[in-house]
């Protein structure tokens, strides 16, 4: 295989299983170098068993997960030297200060910037010296930002790493990640509900419905084929527009489509097209259960 | 490993307060010794009890607590991705937290005695911590504890239905090894004992962490996996390891006559075809089994435990009574007597309803075999042998512990005690007396007067129970004698036994006595009429030694005669002796006859080998090997084959 075009990250027909449901049902993506992939679902659409088993923390049930090329759930410990990882609750023991935690990790990285995790906690404003379980959780999640950020990974995994921060964390947080992308490149693999917050910076966008994978696009291609359209008088979508969702107001007819076409439209009276955020494109397949998978 | 390292030194940081706890508590024996109610000479005594109970309590709160809550509490907490998000293997982990909790169960208890040590020591209880196989046994055994403690943490905390498989294995491998390491003890197969325990706490102590390591290695962050894969691991090793303690013991006491390595113990009829015999088990170690066999087709019962003490008797229809005493728990001894009968069919043993709780007993079977009568604690009792019911009993002071029994009739039980001079002192009498079961009343019958303690152990008397063969002891010298059996009045004597001169002597199946004896290196067999009149002196040659055995025909008489320096098989050889002209034929090497002997010193007195009996025919080799030597072509047939007898020879 040629190094240069190897996804560094690689799921393979993945699914998880726990007990007779199906968490995660055959799933299938890949990350190029360089990429920010944002993986958006609801709760419980299984984003989480997905990472789990992307950090070689849980085998699954079928299919494959290759980090650079290797099988994670073999070679775990060794492609953790190259990943630097949020989760999605900030799990370092409670007893450690950060000062703790950065000399812990230290010796596990053959990359690892003392200086600049240090650094940038001081950015962060987190007290070296308090345990982690003392801090707030706006802190806990800029420590273990730090940390993952300190071996200067080239792939960064962040399972939600908002939920539960406030507005400004949140900020420093993307900040923080804008920065890292524009210096070094580094790919991420990101799960969120922060999809106003992830938009800025993804490049491409996978949805989970139900544990599987209903959308996996570019955020361009995906800006351009999902798009809205109203028009006036009750009629017909084009099935070659693939809509998703059709709703009927006291003014006309308002649809979302999955093939947004130019041509398509004119033949529509008084249709109208309108870019859709990512956040709508979202609710309109994820929260919409018609939406065939 | 430097994975390993930086988890443990990150989980003792942590758990630093361990070692705080041990120091702030190393003062507390020295306030101990100083407590009221402890004296000034207890106070080193006091200061090391309380040191060492702390030290313990230490050592097994921090293995437990440590065990319990190294993976699990951060598997609950989801806390353990921490590590598996870094460049940690399993292995690494498992271990880190491993040498942390061998660290935090064993620097403690340091902490806590070293103060106490220091200030003074008494006795040598620390010199067993000190030594280098009992700090190993401690720190394996906190290991141990660490790894099951993790183990039982993992299960309770995962709220998996997989407990109850893990309750249900439990139960099955705990059942399993009880019965396995009960069974041994029962039957005192120390050996076999020591190494199953042995392989049993080092599986169970590589199965824990063996379970514990694949757990962290393909569990990892799911608490339900971890805790199926800990259960699979720990399970797959523990339940087949139990299957083959029960397997192993079951090899080990399921022997036959055919593994015996030597016959240490030959207990044989006087009449018909039965033979107790016992001896260690061939790669069995210490195990020792008695059977009950048929010496004529070779079937067999066991008499078992391997660890009693057993007894025989038989009465003349062939009937056999066992004895068997063992350990009854809490220093109880019980005796246990069972009918055995050797006959066309397996051999059997049936179990009386008679025990006595001592170990101590004596017993004989009347003529009919119809009654027991059994002589332990200073009572003789007479029971039914069919049902065991208590037919009469009596007291009869035992002052030394030697009492020997016959049945004169079905009716009448004649007992032989040695009556010391002087409290346990090694001369005296023997009282004879005799209980009448019917009237239930006990008579003196008479005295044998200037006993030694064991004369009575050597005494023989003859089928009919009318007179005793006794060395008789007086200023002049010892001289074998014969007594009239109920009132111990010499009847005639067979001659004096010189200084470093042994006599042995059984009365033969004509009523009249034969005697061997060694006398400057020279042997003899010296033959008597019923009266006592010397009939026939044949010279056995050189001898340090001569034993007499059964009579194949009434005419003969079997001889073992020891040449070497010693009278051990090994240098005896077994000659037969034409009782009519005197004549001797060499029956065969490195062997002696058997005959009644295993009966030395038992109740029984009357127990010589009917001519053309098993036991007037059988000798033992010098190999422990049990055979039945025809007299007429030399030739023998090999009953129990001990150490490497051929099943056949000549």
């Amino acid at each position: 295989m040629n190094v240069a075009v190897e996804p560094v990250l690689a799921v393979e027909t993945l699914s998880v299983r726990y007990g007779r449901r199906n968490a995660v049902d055959g799933v299938s993506l890949s990350v190029p170098r360089g990429t920010v992939y944002a993986l958006l679902g609801r709760n419980g659409a299984g984003k989480s068993s997905l990472v789990r088993c992307v950090l070689g923390h849980r085998k699954p049930e079928h299919g494959v997960v290759r980090l650079f090329g290797d099988d994670v759930w073999r070679r775990r410990s060794r492609l953790m030297t190259r990943v630097g990882v949020v989760p999605e609750e900030p799990d370092a023991p409670p007893a450690m200060t950060s000062r703790q935690l950065l000399a812990f990790s230290s010796p596990l990285y053959p990359g690892w910037k003392n200086g600049d995790a240090a650094d940038r906690m001081g950015r962060f404003g987190v007290p070296l010296d308090v345990p982690f379980g003392r801090l707030s959780k706006g802190q806990k999640g800029q420590v273990m930002l730090a940390l993952a950020l300190g071996s200067a990974p080239e792939l960064l995994v962040l399972d939600d790493p908002t939920l539960g921060l406030d507005v400004v964390a949140r900020r420093e947080l993307y900040e923080e990640l804008v920065g890292e992308l524009a210096d070094r490149g580094t790919t991420v693999f990101v799960t969120t509900h922060d999809i106003a917050g992830i938009e800025g910076i993804a490049d491409r966008v996978g949805i989970l419905r139900e544990g599987r994978l209903v959308l996996d696009l570019g955020i361009e291609e995906l800006k351009a084929r999902f798009r809205r359209i109203r028009m006036e008088g009750e009629h017909e979508v084009p099935q070659s527009l693939e809509p998703v969702s059709v709703t009927r107001r006291p003014w006309g007819t308002e649809a979302v489509v999955a093939r947004f076409d130019e041509a398509a439209l004119a033949g529509l009276p008084g249709a109208e097209a309108s870019p859709l955020s990512l956040e709508e494109i979202f609710v309109a397949v994820a929260g919409n259960p018609e939406v065939p998978r | 490993m430097r994975g390993a390292l930086l988890v443990a030194r990150r989980e003792l940081v942590e758990r630093r307060n361990v070692f705080v706890a041990a120091l702030a508590a190393s003062p507390l024996p020295f306030l101990a010794a100083l407590a009221p109610w402890v004296g000034v000479a207890d106070g080193a005594e006091a200061r090391a009890v309380v040191a060492l109970t702390l030290a313990i309590a230490f050592a097994l709160g921090a293995a437990i607590v440590h065990g319990a809550t190294m993976i699990g509490r951060d598997l609950a907490e989801r806390r353990i991705g921490f590590y598996f998000s870094r460049p940690l293997s399993g292995p690494a982990i498992w271990g880190g937290k491993t040498i942390a909790g061998v660290l935090l169960f064993a620097l403690p208890p340091v902490l806590v005695l070293l103060p106490a040590v220091i200030a003074g020591w008494p006795g040598d209880v620390l010199s067993v911590l000190g030594s280098a196989k009992g700090a190993a046994a401690v720190l394996a055994g906190g290991a141990l504890l660490l790894a099951a403690a993790h183990a039982a943490g993992i299960a309770v905390r995962s709220r998996s239905p997989w407990i109850a498989a893990d309750v249900a294995a439990l139960a099955v491998t705990v059942l399993a090894v009880w019965y396995a390491v009960g069974t041994l003890v029962a039957e005192a197969a120390l050996t076999p004992f020591r190494c199953l325990v042995v392989a049993l706490v080092a599986i169970v102590f590589l199965s824990v962490h063996l379970a514990g390591a694949t757990q962290v290695c393909v569990g990892r962050t799911d608490s339900r996996r971890s805790h199926r894969v800990l259960s699979l691991v720990l399970w797959g090793v523990l339940l087949p390891a139990a299957t083959l303690a029960v397997a192993f013991c079951r090899w080990v006491v399921d022997v036959t006559p055919a593994h015996l390595t030597a016959t240490q113990e030959v207990m044989i009829a006087p009449s018909g075809g039965a033979a107790l015999v016992g001896g260690p088990a061939r790669h069995r170690g210490d195990y020792h089994a008695f059977f009950l066999l048929d010496t004529e087709t070779g079937r067999f019962v066991r008499v078992g435990p391997g660890g009693a003490r057993i007894l025989a008797t038989y009465s003349a229809d062939g009937q056999i009574l066992v004895a068997r005493s063992q350990n009854a728990g809490r220093k109880t001894e019980l005796t246990e007597i069972f009918l055995g009968r050797v006959g066309p069919e397996r051999p059997t043993l049936r179990p009386t309803s008679i025990a006595l709780p001592t170990a101590w007993v004596r017993l004989v079977a009347s003529p009919s075999g119809s009654r027991i009568a059994t002589f332990s604690t200073g009572t003789l009792s007479v029971w039914q042998a069919s049902g065991g019911r208590l037919l009469g009993s009596t007291r009869l002071a035992d002052t030394s512990g030697v009492v020997r029994l016959m049945f004169v009739s079905e009716g009448v039980v004649r007992t032989y005690r040695f009556v010391p001079a002087v409290p346990d002192g090694n001369a005296g009498d023997v009282v004879i007396d005799e209980f009448d079961v019917d009237s239930r009343s006990a008579d003196s019958a008479g005295r044998i007067s200037g006993a030694w303690r064991f004369d009575l152990m050597f005494a023989d008397a003859d089928a009919k129970g009318e007179r005793l063969l006794w060395h008789s002891r007086s200023d002049a010298g010892t001289e074998l004698v014969v007594l009239d059996a109920r009132s111990g009045a010499r009847l005639f004597g067979l001659g004096a036994e010189g200084p470093k001169e042994h006599a042995t002597g059984m009365f033969l199946a004509n009523g009249g006595v034969a005697t061997a004896q060694t006398r400057q290196g020279e042997g003899s067999l010296r033959i008597f009429g019923a009266e006592g009149e010397l009939l026939r002196e044949v010279s056995l040659g050189r001898a340090r030694g001569a034993t007499l055995g059964g009579q194949p025909t009434p005419g003969s008489l079997l001889v073992g005669v020891s040449a070497g320096e010693t009278r051990e098989s090994s240098s005896t050889r077994t000659e037969l002796v034409d009782l009519t002209d005197g004549s001797r034929r060499l029956v065969g090497e490195r062997m002696s006859p058997e005959g009644t002997r295993g009966w030395w010193g038992w109740s029984a007195l009357n127990v010589a080998p009917v001519p053309g009996s098993f036991a007037s025919r059988a000798c033992r080799t010098a190999s422990g090997a049990l055979v039945e030597v025809d007299p007429m072509t030399g030739g023998r047939r090999v009953v129990v084959a001990g150490g490497g007898e051929p099943e056949a020879s000549r």
